[in-house]
């Protein structure tokens, strides 16, 4: 009956292409069962961790060509902080609307789908020189990158068991990282001047991510699968023989769950670890959006070797993710708070040795290394665990999703307010030669380095505030 | 099928008109610094400083040789082009909040260097948006210089040349050198 219900829901709707496939009859052959999940389930590991990290490059690429976009005088810092905010918006909406929707979906076609346009739109980004366009391609492009993570999260679920998601998630958890070392290293490769870079023109930066995305979406289509059910095998449980919750089993009502989800707003530890998780990404996307423009405009680095320090902190992320959840399970007794204040030590001290300290760059290096260890413990709590742990179990993905808007709508407001701040500081010296102005643009990054970093202090101290909250069980 | 012919078709004219449209710009201009440094010192040199007291100082140091015909330039009397650097007005403008007060202005010849040094007070409280250098309007001989601007924040190097629509980075900067030891 559901599966006739599902089939007759992807004739009627038009975007029904998208829907989730019917079951299909069970297969009865044990051996055809085994071959057929390990063959998907290893295709689904690595086809999702390569080209989510992949989809990164179509998201991060402006942020590797915004010096260049700045000293040809094609946008003003401002400018470029709106544009850049803007996919950040789309984001934050996108993942929470297309994760509704991933639900429902066949994550095969909407995840590649998703890539896919996002691909056009970084093409779209090469053309267009006129603020609003570009700020109009980059919301949507933030909309359609926001599929990316829910088709995976789905994915994950439907072919991996509970006892076995966490290894699964974390091999998937590196593909951020994969995805933004790529971006800083490979589109810096291709803009930077020779000898260490192509000197491609900055329309590269978004042609050969473009590329890189279309291919990807070609990779998801061919090797995603739906559910498991979509070619006649059992749920991925089943088939792994563990027990399945019978009282998970129980359908709880719409209205049910709705109730649950708006009681995690009534909880104040939510409300404090969405501000804290909220100004920590206004640090994060503050380096990731300006911290290359920063070295290149403040420190004198050139574009390669800038986005080769920023590259540092994202490697310098995989092993911070993977420390804190060690630390704080196996040296804390799961207790966050003791190992948030460490992390936030830890990001919040190099962070003032980068901005304020000696002018080294082993210094520099050192310092991002850190750095990007911490925010990257810090940002596994704050962005999502340490809400889990305090949230009903039920609606985990809601409290998850009340701190991803949050989250992500601060990291919006400070592209804008960080563009708004270097453009207010905006000097121009202007070289008249007749028909010719060669123009070049000094900043002051003062004020927005007291932004970034006050931010990150505040979320430090708002974490605090949580010392004596438990996890609920 | 025939939507991937036009998406290639598509992707072809965008990288012919982007890619190849970069061709145009001279290769003197994208390679010019690479070889900067061996005629480095036969050309001009500008010096600006932007203090957070609102000192500005513009320094000029102009080789006699630039205007002895060597090269393509045009003979000049070095007399003539002293005339012009006497006043600050044939040199820069300044684009402040407040008005800027000139509290220094010398323009001297000699061991083959015709130098210029101006001092302007834009106060501590008044931002400047923009300096403009008029120095190539007035000086025709003038066909390249490069210029060293440090401000409170920020200090950059490059050249600026008469052949190029922007100003040419990645000169070697050897005070930058000493300054990362």
């Amino acid at each position: 009956m559901h599966a006739e219900l599902r089939r007759y829901e992807s004739v009627k709707s038009p975007l029904g292409f998208f829907a989730a496939g019917p079951d299909r009859p069970m297969l009865t052959d044990a051996g055809d069962i085994d071959r057929q999940f390990r063959y998907h389930r290893r295709n689904i590991i690595v086809i999702i961790t390569l080209c989510y990290g992949l989809g990164y490059v179509c998201r991060l690429a402006l942020n590797v060509v915004k010096k260049p976009l700045m000293d040809a005088g094609i946008f003003t810092p401002e400018e470029m902080g709106i544009i850049g905010s803007m996919l950040l918006y789309g984001y934050a909406l996108g993942k929470f609307s297309n994760g509704l929707l991933a639900d429902y979906s066949n994550v095969k076609r909407f995840f590649a789908a998703g890539l896919f346009v996002s691909a056009l739109l970084n093409f779209g980004m090469s053309l267009s020189t006129v603020v609003w366009l570009s700020a109009l391609l980059w919301v949507l492009n933030g909309w359609f990158q926001g599929i990316g993570a829910p088709s995976c999260v789905v994915a994950l679920a439907n072919w991996f068991s509970n006892h076995e998601r966490g290894r699964y998630y974390g091999i998937w958890s590196t593909a951020h990282s994969i995805g933004e070392g790529l971006t800083y290293l490979g589109i810096a490769f291709l803009i930077a001047p020779p000898p260490k870079g192509l000197g491609m023109a900055w329309q590269w930066g978004f042609w050969i991510p473009a590329t890189v995305c279309i291919g990807a979406a070609a990779l998801l289509y061919k090797f995603l699968q739906d559910r498991p059910q979509t070619l006649g095998l059992p749920p991925v449980a089943e088939w792994r023989h563990e027990i399945i919750d019978k009282v998970q089993s129980i359908k709880p009502s719409a209205r049910m769950i709705w109730k649950t989800q708006l009681s995690v707003l009534a909880i104040p530890s939510i409300w404090v670890i969405a501000l804290a998780s909220s100004t920590m990404y206004v640090t994060r996307y503050a380096i990731n959006s300006w911290g290359n423009v920063y070295l290149q405009e403040i420190r004198g680095f050139d574009l390669f070797d800038a986005n080769a320090f920023i590259f540092l902190n994202t490697v310098a992320g995989i092993l911070g993710c993977v420390a804190y959840g060690y630390m704080s399970d196996k040296w804390f007794d799961a207790r966050r708070p003791p190992v948030n204040l460490i992390f936030g030590l830890m990001e919040v001290i190099p962070l003032i040795v980068i901005f304020y300290g000696p002018t080294n760059s082993v210094i520099l290096a050192a310092a991002l290394v850190v750095y990007g260890f911490g925010l990257s413990g810090i940002l596994a709590s704050l962005g999502g665990l340490f809400a889990i742990d305090i949230a009903p179990k039920k609606v985990a993905g809601a409290a998850m999703g009340f701190i991803g808007i949050f989250s992500y709508l601060g990291a919006g407001l400070q592209d804008y307010i960080s563009g708004k701040l270097i453009y207010d500081s905006e000097m121009k010296v202007v070289f008249a030669l007749g028909d010719k102005a060669p123009t070049v643009y000094f900043y002051d990054y003062s004020l927005p380095i007291v932004f970034w970093v006050g931010a990150s202090v505040l979320s430090l101290i708002l974490a605090a505030t949580l010392w004596k909250v438990r996890a609920r069980d | 099928m025939a939507f991937a012919k036009r998406l290639a078709g598509v992707t072809i004219a965008a990288c012919l008109i982007g890619g190849c449209a970069e061709q145009d710009s001279s290769d003197y201009c994208d390679n010019h610094y690479l070889f900067h440094e061996s005629h480095a010192d036969k050309i001009g040199k500008i010096d600006i400083a932007y203090s957070e007291d609102g000192l500005v100082t513009v320094a000029l140091s102009l080789p006699h040789t630039i205007f002895s015909g060597e090269g393509e330039s045009s003979v000049v009397s070095i007399d003539e082009v002293a005339s012009i650097l006497n006043d600050s007005e044939n040199v820069f403008a300044v684009q402040a909040e407040a008005t800027c007060t000139e509290t220094e202005a010398t323009v001297t010849s000699g061991a083959g260097l015709l130098s210029a040094r101006y001092e302007l007070n834009c106060g501590a409280g008044s931002k400047i948006g923009q300096l403009d250098i008029l120095l190539f309007e007035f000086v025709a001989a003038l066909d390249e210089v490069e210029v060293v601007v440090q401000t409170a924040a920020a200090r950059k190097q490059f050249a600026i040349s008469r052949q190029c629509e922007s100003a040419i980075f990645l000169l070697h900067d050897k005070s930058s050198d000493q300054s990362e030891e």
